[in-house]
C-alpha cells in the first residue's frame, strides 16, 4: 500500500471522527453544519488569491468569516480548533465560472439535461431554479478544490440568466450566493466563409441580421428599463432590466478577435461593460479590452491552437499573454464534470509563462471579481467568507492536488464523493 | 457568317448518313469533302512544327500535312491567316453524354442495409462495374459545343458514379448522332473512393471504399476460378473482363491517389490516376509508383486578404498551395512522371487557358504542355493511331488559334472534329492593303489609305494626312459587318462623324452611311493591293524559367524543409525515468546513436556526441498513446455494418496531419491508430511512429503484431445516434454478444472450408477469399489482437467469455471505465486495460466511471495504460499519468510507465520501445521538470534518434512559418484577380467527443461517437 492511498484513508478517518456529520458511503454527502467554533490553520502556506506572493502564516475564521490572516499566529480563544498546516497549502475555494454543474447530469441522456432552453432569446430563464444540489457530479468537482460555480444556461442567442452557487447545499435556495448575476449572449461568428458569391452574400446578410436583431432587442430592453411602469409586463425585457441598473452583468460568449471587438463595441453603445466568455483571441484585442475594462473568462488552456500557424502552445500560453497585457481574466473550462480539471488548466499555464500566484488568482480572486462577489469571496483576507481549502501539495498539479479539508462559509465540507466510495468499495473487495 | 451557316447545314446532313447501316430520308449525299487549310504554323506533333504549312483533310482524316502542298482539285480553302494549328485536346476525364450524378443528400430516415438495385449485379450499390459507357452515351450538342470551345476534339467519357464505374469510351466532340462520335468502346475500367448515388451505408469511409475494392477484386478472381458456378454476378463478370484494360482512378488528393495506387498494385495493376493538382507535395512518392496521371489546372484562387481579422485564418497550407499549384505540372514533368492534362475542374475555356499559360509561365515547357494535352492521353486511351497528332491518316481533330495558345492574346477560332469545322470565334477579317474610299452624296467624299491589321484591331492611315490632322478613320468588325467611323470629312462641321456600316466580298466593301445632316448615303471601299502576311508574326516569348519556390513537407508552416538526421546525443546529469528495471535514476546520463539507445548510466562519455546538460531536467522514453485517431483521413469509422473487420486504418494514414507535430511537442512518439467504435467489430488498427515529414508508409511500424478494434455498449447499439438508428442489429448488449459468436463461428467454418479444399487437392471451386473472415480467423489463431472499446462490467465479462469459448484471449480493453469492478476477472483472463484518467458523466454507461480505475486495475495486477483518444489530450498524456498518482496513489514511477512501457507491452512492441534501455529505439523526451507534472513541458523529442521537436527550433519555426505566410499573403494582396476566396476558419476536433449530439449524419460525418 503506498503513501497516497494512506493519505486518502487518513482524510476519511479525520472526517469520520468529527469534521463531517455523515460519512457513510453515499453518492452525495450531506452539507456541512454551520461553523460553531473558531478554526485556526497555523503555519500554512497561504495563497491569498489576489495575485500576491504566498506566505507562511495563520488563518483564523469564525462564524464563516475570516477573522485573521497573518504571518504570525494570533491569540486563539480557548475553543478554537487548531489545524496544523505545516508543509501544506491553503487556497481560497476555486470558482468554476460558466458551468453547467447541476444542470446536466449525463451528457447523452436527454432527461438529465436542463441547460439549454428552446428558442433564441431567453433572458428570462433562470438557471438557479433548475440547479440540482444532489447531482452526483458536483461532489467530484468539489473534491479537487472547487467551492463555487456560476451556473450558466446555454444555447440560443440570449441563453438566460446565470446565478452563482456554492457547492455544498441542501437545495438551490441554500446554494445561492448571487442570484441572477448575469445575462449570457452567444455572439455569432462574423467571418464570411462561403466561397460561392451567393452563399457569401447570404452569410453576410445573416451576420447583419444577427447584429440588427440583437440591437433591436437591446434598444427595446433599454427603453423598457427606462420606463416600464406604464407598460404591460414583458418577461424577457423585464429580465434584462438588471443589465441597465447594474445588477446583472452582460456575458458575451465568443472567441474570435473580430467578434470580441464587435461585441464590446455593441455593449458600450448601451453603456454596458461586458465580460467576454471564451476569449481565445483576447490577446489580439488587448487594448480594446483594457480600455473598456472588459474582463475575460478564458475558456480553457487544454485545447488545440485555432490556427495552423499558431504556436503549438498558444492555448497554454494565452493566460500569460493576457496577464502581460494587463487584462483581468479567470480560467474555466466550461461544462460540468470537467470543471474538476480547472486547477490543472491553470497549472499548465504556469509551465508557459504565467506566474503561480497569477494562476491561483485566475481561479479565485479574478473569478470572484468577474462574478461580482469579490467583497465576500475569492481571496483569503480578513472579513471575507471562510471559503477555502487545505491541500497537502500543489493544488494546480495532479501530482500535488490532494484536498484534505475544505470549508465553505466556514462549514466543513465532506469532500468525499461517489467515486471515492466506489474506490473504497472495490479496494476492499480486492483487499488492496 | 454565311460560310459558317453553310457548314452547319453540311454537318447536319453529313452526320445523318455517316453510318453505313442507317436508313436515310431523302436523297443520298455522300461525305466527300476535301479541305485545304493554309497559312499556319502547324504543330504536327509536340516535337514537329511546320512554319507556314498546309493541311489537307479528306473524308474526316488528315490526308497530308506539309509546307509546300499543292491545292488539291475540289478542295475548299481555309485561310488560317498566319494562325497556329495543333491537335485538338484529348481530354481523358469527361462525363460527356453521361447521366448527371446528383450529389448525395442525406435525408433523415432509417438507413437501408439492403441493395436497391434489382439487376443480377453485386451486393453493393456503389459497385457499378457492369456499366458500359457506350450503352448510356447520350450526348447533347450543348455539351459538345462547350467541349469544343476549350479546343477539345475527343474525350474519354464514363459514368462518374460509384466506386467501380464500369468501362469508358472515347468520343469525338462533334455535333452528330452518338454513334458517329464513338472512336473506341471499352477503353478503360474506372474506379474511385466515392460511392456516388448509392444509398447503402457501406462504405462510408475511404478505408471502407478501399476494403470494398480489395474484396471486389478477390471476388472477381474467385468468380473466374469457378465462382460463376456458384452464383451469377454481372459485376464480378464485368470486372474479370476489365482485367486486361487500363484502370483509371479518380482521386481527390495526392494521398488518396497513392492509396489507390497501392490498392491497384496489390491487384497487379498500374493506374492512370485522375489527380487533384497537389502531386508536387510528395513528388518522390508519386515518382515511385510509376503511374500515369491525369492532372487538372484548376488552380486555387487567391484568398481575400483585405480584412485583417479574416486574413489570419488563411493557413500556410492554403496560401502556399495557391503559390505552388501552377508549378505542379512542371514539377511532375521534370520528375519524369507521365501525365495528361484535363480541362475538368475549369469552369470556362478562359480559366483553363489562363491557367495553362500560367503553368507555362511557371516553367512547364510548351512541348510538354502540348504532349500532355494530346499525345499522352491518346496513348493512355489506346487511340494513338487515330488521335493525338496531325500525322497523316489520323482523325482530323485540330484547332486553329490566332497564335500560340500559350500567348495571352491568342484566341481560338475553330475546333475541327472528325474533319468538321466548328467556329468558336470568328477569325479576324484580313483588311490589310491599300484602299480607296468613295461616298456618293450631295457632297462626294473620296480618299485613299492603307489598312494594317494590328493585334487589337485595325489601323487606317489616310494618304497625305499627317498625325496632327483631325481627319481620321477607325474600323470595327462585328458579326461580319464592317464599320467605319470617319472624322473630319464633313464639310459643314469638321468635328462631325460619318458612321458607315457595310459587308465585304473579295476586295470590295459596300454599305450605307449616316451623315451628320441626317441623310443616308451608299459607300464603297475597294482594295487595290493586299498584303496577306501583314498580321504581326508571333514573336516567341522567351522568358527565363522561374525557380521553383521552396516548400515544406508536409505543406504546413511547421513542415520540414529537410528531414532531420539521426543524432549522436549524450544527455548528462539528468533525472532519468527509464521505465525499465533500472527505475528512476538521479544524476544519470543517456547516450544514443544511430537511432538506438547505447547506454543509460552514470558518468558516460562519447566522443563526437552532442552533449546536452540535463542538470535539473528529466529524461523519459517517448510517450506511447495506445488509443489515438490522429493522422487518419477521410473517416475514422466505417460505421455501416456491424462487422467491418476487413477495413484497415493502415490504408488511410495521413502523414500531413499537423497533429503529429503538435503531439511531438507533448513528448508523444508512437500512436496506435484505432478505428472508431461504431460497430461491434471495427477495423484493423495501425501503429505508427510520429516521424513528422515522412510518408504514410514510413510512419508505420513493420513486423509488429497486428491489432483490430472491437467495441461494446451504447455506440455499437446506436443508443445515441438518434431515433432513426433502430434498424441495425444489434440494438442491445444481448445482440452484441451474438454478433461476436456468429462471426467467430463463421470464421471457423471458413477455415474448415479452406482446409477441406486444400486437403482434397484443390479440386473444384475454391472457397471465396473473404477478408472479413480472414481477419477474424487471425484473431482466433492469435495472430491478430483485439483492442475493445468497453465500459460496463457485464459486457467486459461477456467478451472475455466469448473469447474463452473460442479459445483465445482478448488483448486489451480500452476505455474500460468499469474495469475496476472486474479487475480480478481481467487479470485471470490476461487482458490489459487502457483507460482514461478521469472521464465520466458524458453518457449513461460511464455513470460509474471513476478516476481510481487505473489504480485499482494496476493494483489488482492488470497491465494498465492511459490513452488519450484525443488530438489534444495526447499532448498532455504525461500529466494525465500524473492524475493516477492523485487518484489511487500509484507511485510516480508506475504512473509514468502507464504511458510508456505499459502501452508498449500492451501493443507487443516492448522489445523496441517504451523504456530507456540499451538497444531500444532512441525515442527519447527531455523535460524541464517532473514529467508527470502539469507544470512541466517537453524541451525536445527524438524519434529513432532524430530530433523531431525542439522547443528552441520550434520558436524559430514559428517565426519562419509566419514570415513565409505573411509574404504569401502579401503576394495574394497584390494579385488582382476578381474572384478571391474567403478565408476558411479551420475546425479542430481536439476536444474529444464527449457530446456528440451535433446534427451531422453519422454516415457522412466520420467523427461519430468515438468515445
Amino acid at each position: 500500500m503506498n503513501h497516497t492511498i494512506n493519505v486518502v484513508r487518513a482524510i476519511v478517518f479525520l472526517l469520520a471522527i468529527g469534521l463531517a456529520r455523515n460519512v457513510s458511503a453515499q453518492s452525495v454527502p450531506a452539507p456541512g453544519e454551520q461553523q460553531s467554533t473558531p478554526i485556526a490553520i497555523t503555519n500554512v502556506t497561504i495563497h491569498p488569491g489576489n495575485g500576491q506572493q504566498a506566505f507562511v502564516g495563520t488563518v483564523v475564521f469564525d462564524k464563516g468569516v475570516i477573522t485573521h490572516v497573518g504571518k504570525r499566529p494570533s491569540d486563539f480563544t480557548a475553543n478554537t480548533v487548531v489545524v496544523d498546516g505545516s508543509g501544506k497549502q491553503l487556497y481560497p475555494g476555486f470558482i468554476a465560472v460558466n458551468s453547467t454543474l447541476g444542470l446536466r447530469e449525463i451528457g447523452a441522456v436527454r432527461a438529465t439535461r436542463d441547460n439549454n432552453e428552446t428558442g433564441m432569446v431567453n433572458p428570462n430563464v433562470r438557471s438557479i431554479i433548475a440547479y440540482n444540489t444532489d447531482s452526483r457530479v458536483i461532489p467530484t468537482v468539489r473534491s479537487n478544490g472547487i467551492a463555487l460555480a456560476q451556473i450558466t444556461p446555454q444555447g440560443g442567442v440570449v441563453s438566460g440568466s446565470s446565478s452563482v452557487a456554492q457547492l455544498d447545499a441542501w437545495n438551490w435556495e441554500d446554494a445561492t450566493v448571487k442570484a441572477d448575476d448575469g445575462i449570457h449572449v452567444n455572439w455569432r461568428r462574423m467571418t464570411v466563409t462561403a466561397t460561392d458569391p451567393k452563399q457569401a452574400k447570404r452569410q453576410q446578410q445573416q451576420i447583419e441580421e444577427f447584429v440588427a436583431a440583437l440591437n433591436t432587442l437591446f434598444e427595446e430592453a433599454q427603453a423598457y428599463a427606462a420606463d416600464s411602469e406604464d407598460r404591460q409586463m414583458d418577461l424577457k425585457l423585464e429580465a434584462m432590466k438588471g443589465l441597465f441598473d447594474g445588477s446583472k452583468r452582460l456575458f458575451i460568449h465568443t472567441n474570435g478577435a473580430k467578434e470580441m471587438t464587435a461585441g464590446v463595441q455593441f455593449a458600450q453603445k448601451f453603456g454596458l461593460t461586458p465580460v467576454i466568455v471564451g476569449g481565445h483571441e483576447a490577446h489580439l484585442v488587448a487594448n480594446l479590452l483594457k480600455e473598456a475594462q472588459v474582463s475575460v473568462v478564458l475558456m480553457g488552456t487544454h485545447r488545440l491552437p485555432s490556427r495552423s500557424e499558431d504556436a503549438y502552445n498558444l492555448p497554454f500560453a494565452t493566460p500569460a499573454l493576457l496577464a502581460e497585457k494587463g487584462i483581468e481574466f479567470c480560467i474555466s473550462s466550461g461544462g460540468d464534470w470537467g470543471q474538476r480539471n480547472i486547477p490543472f488548466e491553470a497549472g499548465t499555464a504556469t509551465a508557459h509563462g504565467l506566474s503561480y500566484e497569477q494562476a491561483v488568482h485566475s481561479l479565485t480572486g479574478a473569478s470572484a471579481a468577474i462574478l461580482g462577489i469579490a467583497d465576500s469571496y475569492g481571496t483569503i483576507e480578513t472579513g471575507k467568507s471562510a471559503t477555502l481549502f487545505l491541500s497537502s501539495g500543489d493544488a494546480l498539479d495532479p501530482i500535488g492536488n490532494n484536498i484534505e479539508k475544505m470549508w465553505i462559509d466556514g462549514r466543513a465540507v465532506n469532500i468525499r464523493n461517489k467515486q471515492v466510495d466506489l474506490f473504497d468499495k472495490f479496494s476492499e473487495k480486492y483487499g488492496h | 457568317m454565311r460560310f459558317i451557316a453553310l457548314i452547319v447545314l453540311l454537318c447536319l446532313s453529313y452526320s445523318l448518313q455517316a453510318q453505313e447501316t442507317f436508313k436515310y430520308n431523302g436523297v443520298h449525299q455522300p461525305d466527300q469533302h476535301v479541305w485545304y487549310i493554309y497559312n499556319a504554323t502547324i504543330v504536327v506533333s509536340p516535337d514537329k512544327v511546320i512554319n507556314r504549312g498546309q493541311l489537307i483533310v479528306k473524308d474526316g482524316r488528315i490526308e497530308q500535312v506539309g509546307s509546300d502542298l499543292n491545292l488539291p482539285a475540289g478542295a475548299i480553302q481555309v485561310d488560317a491567316q498566319g494562325g497556329f494549328i495543333m491537335s485538338g485536346i484529348v481530354d481523358a476525364r469527361s462525363s460527356f453524354g453521361m447521366p448527371d450524378v446528383p450529389p448525395q443528400q442525406w435525408e433523415w430516415e432509417e438507413p437501408n442495409y439492403d441493395p436497391q438495385r434489382m439487376q443480377p449485379v453485386g451486393w453493393n450499390d456503389a459497385i457499378k462495374s457492369s456499366v458500359r459507357a457506350a450503352d448510356i452515351f447520350t450526348p447533347t450538342e450543348k455539351e459538345a459545343e462547350t467541349l469544343r470551345s476549350f479546343g477539345i476534339g475527343a474525350v474519354q467519357t464514363y459514368n462518374q458514379d460509384g466506386i467501380a464505374r464500369g468501362t469508358s469510351m472515347v468520343s469525338l466532340t462533334g455535333n452528330g448522332r452518338s454513334e458517329t462520335l464513338v472512336v473506341r468502346d471499352k477503353v478503360g475500367a474506372h474506379f474511385s473512393f466515392n460511392k456516388g448515388t448509392s444509398e447503402m451505408p457501406y462504405p462510408n469511409s475511404e478505408m471502407g471504399s478501399i476494403a470494398l475494392l480489395r474484396q471486389f477484386v478477390a471476388d472477381a478472381d474467385w468468380y473466374a476460378r469457378g465462382g460463376n458456378n456458384v452464383e451469377f454476378n454481372a459485376s464480378l463478370q464485368a470486372l474479370q473482363a476489365q482485367r486486361e484494360l487500363p484502370w483509371f482512378f479518380e482521386a481527390e488528393s495526392y494521398r488518396s491517389a497513392l492509396r489507390a495506387s497501392r490498392w491497384a498494385e496489390e491487384s497487379g495493376k498500374q493506374l492512370v490516376v485522375a489527380g487533384s493538382g497537389d502531386e508536387y507535395q510528395r513528388i518522390a512518392e508519386v515518382v515511385q509508383h510509376d503511374d500515369t496521371w491525369i492532372l487538372p489546372v484548376n488552380f486555387p484562387a487567391a484568398y481575400d486578404t483585405k480584412d485583417p481579422y479574416d486574413r489570419r485564418w488563411i493557413s500556410y497550407n492554403q496560401a502556399k498551395h495557391w503559390q505552388m499549384a501552377p508549378y505542379n505540372l512542371r514539377i511532375v514533368d521534370e520528375n519524369g512522371v507521365e501525365f495528361c492534362i484535363t480541362t475538368s475542374g475549369c469552369e470556362s475555356p478562359k480559366e483553363f487557358w489562363k491557367n495553362m499559360r500560367l503553368a507555362v509561365e511557371k516553367g512547364l515547357t510548351q512541348e510538354s504542355a502540348i504532349r500532355a494535352l494530346t499525345v499522352t492521353p491518346a496513348k493512355v486511351l489506346g487511340v494513338s493511331s487515330d488521335l493525338g497528332t496531325l500525322e497523316e491518316g489520323k482523325i482530323a481533330n485540330f484547332v486553329i488559334w490566332s497564335g500560340s495558345p500559350f500567348t495571352s492574346d491568342a484566341s481560338l477560332h475553330q475546333t475541327w472534329v472528325g474533319g468538321k469545322q466548328y467556329n468558336i470565334q470568328d477569325m479576324k477579317v484580313n483588311l490589310a492593303g491599300a484602299w480607296n474610299f468613295k461616298l456618293d452624296c450631295m457632297q462626294q467624299i473620296e480618299f485613299a489609305g492603307t489598312i494594317t491589321n494590328t493585334k487589337k484591331g485595325y489601323a487606317f492611315e489616310i494618304d497625305g494626312v499627317d498625325s496632327t490632322s483631325s481627319k481620321s478613320v477607325s474600323i470595327s468588325v462585328s458579326s461580319g459587318a464592317i464599320g467605319l467611323d470617319i472624322h473630319g470629312y464633313c464639310k459643314e462641321d469638321s468635328t462631325a462623324h460619318i458612321l458607315c456600316s457595310g459587308f465585304m466580298s473579295g476586295n470590295t466593301i459596300r454599305g450605307l452611311s449616316h451623315m451628320p445632316s441626317g441623310e443616308t448615303a451608299e459607300w464603297v471601299l475597294s482594295r487595290s493591293a493586299t498584303d496577306v502576311a501583314s498580321i504581326d508574326e508571333q514573336e516567341a516569348e522567351t522568358t527565363a524559367k522561374p525557380d521553383v519556390p521552396a516548400y515544406r513537407v508536409p505543406l504546413h508552416g511547421f513542415g520540414q524543409t529537410a528531414l532531420p538526421k539521426q543524432e549522436h546525443v549524450l544527455i548528462r546529469n539528468a533525472t532519468v525515468w527509464t521505465s525499465g528495471p533500472a527505475g528512476v535514476i538521479e544524476n544519470c546520463d543517456v547516450l544514443f546513436n544511430n537511432g538506438k539507445i547505447v547506454r543509460v548510466g552514470q558518468n558516460l562519455s562519447a566522443s563526437g556526441a552532442i552533449v546536452i546538460d540535463g542538470t535539473g531536467k528529466h529524461v523519459t522514453p517517448g510517450i506511447i498513446d495506445e488509443h489515438a485517431h490522429i493522422a487518419i483521413e477521410n473517416g475514422v469509422n466505417e460505421a455501416s455494418q456491424a462487422s467491418t473487420a476487413e477495413v484497415r486504418i493502415g490504408d488511410v494514414v495521413d502523414p500531413d496531419d499537423l497533429t503529429i507535430y503538435r503531439q511531438l511537442a507533448g513528448g508523444v512518439t508512437s500512436s496506435h491508430l484505432l478505428h472508431g467504435s461504431a460497430n461491434p467489430i471495427g477495423g484493423q488498427s495501425q501503429l505508427i511512429k510520429l516521424r513528422w515529414g515522412q510518408g504514410s508508409e514510413e510512419l508505420k511500424y513493420t513486423d509488429n503484431d497486428p491489432f483490430i478494434k472491437f467495441a461494446l455498449g451504447e455506440n455499437v447499439k446506436q443508443s445515441n445516434w438518434g431515433d432513426f438508428f433502430t434498424v441495425r442489429y444489434p440494438q442491445t448488449r444481448m445482440g452484441v454478444e451474438q454478433i461476436f459468436v456468429d462471426r467467430f463461428t463463421r470464421a471457423r467454418a471458413y477455415e474448415q472450408a479452406w482446409k477441406e479444399y486444400n486437403s482434397s487437392g484443390k479440386r473444384g471451386t475454391p472457397p471465396r477469399t473473404d477478408y472479413e473472415l480472414e481477419t477474424l480467423l487471425q484473431i482466433l489463431n492469435s495472430e491478430r489482437f483485439i483492442t475493445c472499446h468497453s465500459y460496463v462490467q457485464s459486457e467486459i465479462t461477456m467478451l472475455m467469455r466469448v473469447a474463452e469459448q473460442f479459445d483465445f484471449r482478448v488483448n486489451t480493453f480500452t476505455h474500460i471505465l468499469e474495469g475496476y469492478k472486474v479487475a480480478d476477472k481481467m487479470r485471470e483472463h490476461g487482458v490489459a486495460g487502457s483507460t482514461f484518467s478521469d472521464w465520466w458523466a458524458y453518457k449513461y454507461e460511464v455513470i460509474d466511471a471513476i478516476p481510481y480505475n487505473a489504480a485499482i486495475m494496476h493494483n489488482e495486477g492488470v497491465l494498465t495504460c492511459l490513452n488519450s483518444d484525443s488530438h489534444e489530450m495526447a499532448r498532455r498524456l504525461h500529466s494525465e499519468a500524473g492524475k493516477i498518482v492523485k487518484y489511487g496513489g500509484v507511485s510516480q514511477e508506475e504512473a509514468l510507465k502507464m504511458v510508456t512501457i505499459n502501452p508498449a507491452k500492451i501493443l507487443h512492441v516492448d522489445n523496441s520501445v517504451g523504456s530507456l534501455e540499451a538497444g531500444k529505439d532512441a525515442d527519447v523526451v527531455l523535460w524541464n521538470g517532473n514529467p508527470l507534472s502539469t507544470r512541466s513541458l517537453a524541451l525536445a523529442t527524438w524519434v529513432d534518434g532524430k530530433r523531431m521537436f525542439d522547443i528552441e527550433q520550434d520558436k524559430q519555426l514559428q517565426q519562419e512559418a509566419n514570415a513565409e505566410l505573411e509574404e504569401l499573403l502579401n503576394m495574394m494582396a497584390a494579385d488582382n484577380s476578381p474572384n478571391k476566396q474567403k478565408a476558411q476558419q479551420e475546425h479542430n476536433h481536439g476536444h474529444g467527443c464527449l457530446d456528440k449530439h451535433d446534427h451531422a449524419h453519422p454516415f457522412l460525418n466520420t467523427q461519430v461517437e468515438k468515445k
